[in-house]
């Protein structure tokens, strides 16, 4: 079940959040900087799959946009890399630029 | 006023904030704004200044003061304000806010709305933050619409369903009528949100999954939804790189997996379509990858036959070999999970996932590392664990401590011989020392003791490695404890496995003074060396005095525990040096404890107390009788146990009491915490549940009725006599007093009793009262004989005697049959 999911820029700062659990305000401001942290940390040779606390994190570049998907153990990793293109491919259609 | 800014301009101006302080100083005029606009009610610019507050508290700031302005905005007949309300109550309300029970009677009023797009709403809130009870009020409404011919409504309708059953499980019957026909729509949302709520109900209630087995024949529908997915033509709206509705397979396929689970009649159906969906599934993009991902996982959870089995460890094979580091991820996640059951077919992909382990990336490379400690078993072990060295040679940190334990259990079940093993945890040690667990140590020295003929070998070789670098804690400490035990091997030069290296003593007593010194050793550590030096006062013989002073000059130490050691051991030294050599023996070998308490190593201290008659009484629980006992080896059929006291035979009784004010308060009958104390007389190791001393008393409180004492041998004057004891509460144990008479005119000298029993039984001799018969049955030797006897088999006995008579050595061997039955039934 996806748990969040995120679009955060490569300051940082989060340009879209739904969460589908209830989490505290406070905490996930946290949450998004260390999220964002253990991706941006990842070199381009490394896997998209990352383990983070109890949540398994996708995520996928473009350009300077994240987008993190948080998942439990139940999901399909491969299936939610592809939802993630899917959303953004969408979102490309729909309006004009992406960023 | 001017009206308020659109949303737009707010994140562009948000957005040229540079600092984080800008930034929030922006927001808080704009909420200021927004504030005084809600509290002149203005409807015009409401739903403007409710959107701008939901992107303020997406970015984390408060905006609870919104909620009520929501309820207005879904009150409100336009489409363009209901659309801004539910959005705000999604976000901002949750069931723990009181106000969210206003909202049942908006949303109720909004399903039954003449536009499917309001209706459509209220249901997506409902399904994203209805409480329990607004589920309950609402949940009749959601059926009516499960169950219309309008498509965009079914679906919506489905997925509200989803949540109405998690939050209210009571109510997942009422949907069952409902998902009767959902299986037969066209529409793809409809058919990807029916499969959501079936998983859903199936997993929830093992009631409705037998229901939907049976009943409902919801296997052959799925096969057959999924078979036309795999066999239509290019569909434009449901392609995805050139597979069609990739989502909906990958539902489909995981509602199956739920289905055949444990069922060989849903499992039989569904064969054909995986194997058909296992092969023709492009996999030059990540889409096909992700399908057989799942078809994979499914094959693995059904009672699939061997046949697909070994297709789907195939495929994963195949991924092992992509580039994509995804698919290898993923690959070994699922190879991870069935290693356990198809053991053999993970088996031959061995070689890549031992090439993975040098991969780069940290999830690939932890993966790896669990797949290959589930691989090692006898065969490979010695090609696996080169590998695995290697691995914790060069990995990060957090992978040393997993992957040193790891090779220690591996290294421990298939090692191939004593000496790879010890060289195995030697490497260890040097590569990942500080990263190793503390119940390594005891568990390395008792291995070390069981491989008798590698001691000298052994030893070396920790010398060599400490005398570069005393720093990791744990390889000094073991190296610190064998020096001490075999120090006189090392500088002996005798070691046939390895070129003999020469030391000298000092050069050994220079390294072990350094590691007492060194900032970096821990205390513990420093106790090890200590006990080390001292132990070496016996084994060396031009350096004692050197050792004396190094012994006294901890005697001041401020650690507590150092000074003890140094105290006593300088007593050692000063008042009881005849006893040293015996209480610094080497060390017997030591039982491994194989239940499942503490791992501390089993100490022989039982026998140091023969002179006070405590009744201890034998400790019931952890000593089972399956837990193997050297002494048992030794006894074999009927080999002779060399139980001779070692302790001075001059004053037996008194030596141990002296020993006892010498040891004073340590805890003589437990384990201590560091390493081996010097209070242990080594006999050959008993169970501490001996732990009696001497006594011509009865030694237990609650003795059994008395049995019948017998001789057990009468030859040429000797005369031995056995008395029996038995407790109630442990009637296992049979206590044999024995007693030597002689009644010829002169002493017999020298007199030594050695006993053997059969296999099953334990035997311990203690020492006996002294070892010579006066002539003329003026006194006797008492010695006492515990046997433990758990099975309450037979006892028989073999008893050899030796002595001195008459200027000749004599010595018979005997054997005893006459038991009493009451001594061991």
């Amino acid at each position: 079940m996806i748990k969040f999911f995120l679009m955060v820029n490569k300051q940082g700062q989060t340009r879209l959040s739904k969460y589908y659990e209830h989490v505290d305000i406070n905490k996930r401001t946290l949450l998004e900087t260390e999220v964002i942290k253990s991706c941006l940390s990842r070199s381009n040779e490394q896997c998209s799959f990352i383990e983070y606390k109890d949540f398994k994190l996708i995520y996928r570049q473009y350009a300077a946009l994240f987008i993190v998907v948080g998942v439990n153990d139940t999901e399909n990793e491969m299936a939610i890399y592809e939802f993630i293109h899917n959303f953004v491919e969408v979102l490309d259609e729909y309006f004009s630029r992406v960023s | 006023m001017p009206a308020p800014i659109r949303l737009r301009e707010l994140i562009r101006t948000i957005r040229t904030a540079r600092t984080q302080a800008e930034e929030r100083e922006m927001i808080q005029k704009e909420c200021a704004a927004i504030r005084s606009s809600f509290r002149e009610e203005d409807n015009t610019y409401r739903c403007r200044n409710v959107a701008k507050l939901l992107y303020m508290h997406m970015l984390g700031y408060p905006a609870h003061f919104g909620q009520l302005e929501c309820f207005k905005l879904i009150a409100s007949q336009k489409f363009t304000d209901k659309r801004i309300g539910y959005l705000g109550a999604m976000l901002l309300l949750d069931e723990r806010q009181d106000v969210h029970l206003l909202m049942t009677n908006c949303i109720k009023n909004d399903l039954n709305h003449s536009t499917q797009f309001v209706q459509g709403l209220a249901l997506c809130t409902l399904g994203c933050m209805g409480s329990s009870e607004m589920c309950r009020d609402l949940a009749g409404e959601v059926e009516k619409l499960l169950k219309t011919s309008n498509s965009y409504l079914r679906k919506k309708a489905a997925l509200c369903a989803v949540h109405v059953i998690r939050k209210v499980p009571e109510l997942m019957e009422m949907f069952l009528p409902a998902t009767k026909n959902l299986l037969n729509e066209k529409n793809h949302g409809v058919l990807h949100t029916s499969v959501v709520l079936l998983t859903e109900m199936c997993e929830r209630s093992p009631d409705m999954l037998a229901h939907f087995r049976k009943n409902e024949k919801l296997v052959p529908q799925l096969v057959r939804i999924l078979k036309n997915l795999i066999m239509s033509g290019y569909s434009p709206e449901h392609d995805v790189s050139g597979i069609s509705d990739p989502f909906l397979q990958v539902r489909i396929l995981r509602l199956l997996r739920i289905l055949g689970r444990n069922d060989d009649d849903s499992s039989e159906a569904m064969n054909d379509i995986l194997a058909q969906v296992a092969t023709n599934t492009e996999t030059s993009k990540n889409v096909g990858n992700a399908i057989l991902y799942e078809t994979v996982l499914t094959i693995m959870d059904i009672k699939s036959e061997s046949g697909l089995r070994v297709l789907a460890i195939n495929i994963l094979g195949r991924f092992l070999l992509n580039n994509d580091k995804n698919i290898r991820y993923v690959a070994l996640t699922s190879l991870l999970k069935t290693v356990q059951t198809d053991h053999n077919a993970v088996q031959r992909h061995r070689s890549t996932i031992v090439d993975c382990l040098k991969d780069l990336d940290v999830s690939i490379k932890r993966r790896a590392m669990e797949l290959s400690f589930a691989l090692v078993n006898g065969n490979n072990i010695r090609g696996m664990m080169k590998e695995l060295l290697y691995f914790l040679d060069s990995c990060e940190p957090e992978f040393k401590a997993d992957c040193a334990s790891g090779i220690f259990l591996a290294a421990e079940k298939y090692a191939p011989s004593k000496r790879w093993h010890i060289d195995t945890i030697m490497r260890v040690l040097t590569t990942a020392g500080s990263y190793v667990r503390d119940d390594a140590v005891p568990n390395l020295i008792q291995l070390i003791t069981n491989s008798v003929e590698m001691h000298a070998y052994t030893v070396q070789r920790l010398y060599k490695a400490i005398l570069g670098d005393y720093s990791q804690q744990p390889l000094v400490q073991v190296a610190a404890w064998c020096i001490g035990e075999y120090g006189d091997l090392l500088v002996s030069g005798q070691c046939e496995e390895e070129e003999p290296i020469q030391v000298t003593e000092d050069e050994v007593l220079d390294i072990l003074e350094s590691v007492l010194i060194s900032n970096m050793s821990t205390s513990v550590t420093r106790g090890y060396a200590l006990t080390a030096i001292m132990k070496l006062s016996t084994r060396f013989t031009c350096t004692v005095n050197r050792i004396k002073k190094v012994v006294s000059i901890y005697g001041s130490s401020i650690d507590v525990e150092l000074q003890q050691r140094a105290v006593e051991y300088n007593a050692l030294f000063k008042k009881y040096d005849h006893m040293r050599s015996a209480l610094l023996e080497r060390m017997p070998v030591m039982e491994k404890v194989t239940t499942n308490g503490p791992t501390e190593i089993v100490q022989t201290n039982g026998e140091t107390e023969p002179a006070p008659l405590e009744t201890k009484p034998p400790p019931s629980g952890p000593q089972p009788t399956s837990q193997a006992n050297d002494l048992l080896d030794l006894l074999g059929g009927n080999d002779i146990t060399p139980v001779i006291p070692t302790a001075p035979t001059s004053k037996p009784s008194s030596a141990g009491g002296e020993l006892l004010d010498l040891l004073g308060d340590i805890n003589l009958t437990g384990a201590p915490a560091a390493a081996p104390a010097p209070a242990s007389v080594p006999q050959i190791s008993q169970p501490p549940f001996l732990l009696d001393g001497l006594s011509s008393q009865p030694l237990f409180n609650d003795i059994a009725a008395g049995i019948p004492s017998i001789t057990a041998y009468s030859k040429n004057g000797l005369k031995i006599e056995f008395t029996f004891e038995r407790s109630n509460t442990n009637p296992s144990v049979t206590v044999i007093t024995i007693q030597a008479s002689n009644s010829t005119e002169l002493d017999m000298t020298d007199f030594v009793f050695q006993a053997a029993v059969p296999k099953t039984f334990q035997l311990q001799l203690l020492s006996p009262s002294s070892s010579i018969v006066p002539a003329f049955n003026t006194g006797t030797i008492t010695q006492v004989i515990k046997v433990l006897n758990p099975q309450k088999q037979q006892l028989r006995m073999r008893i050899k005697l030796t002595y001195n008579h008459k200027g000749s050595a004599m010595q018979d061997l005997a054997e005893v049959n006459n038991f009493p039955p009451q001594s061991w039934q």
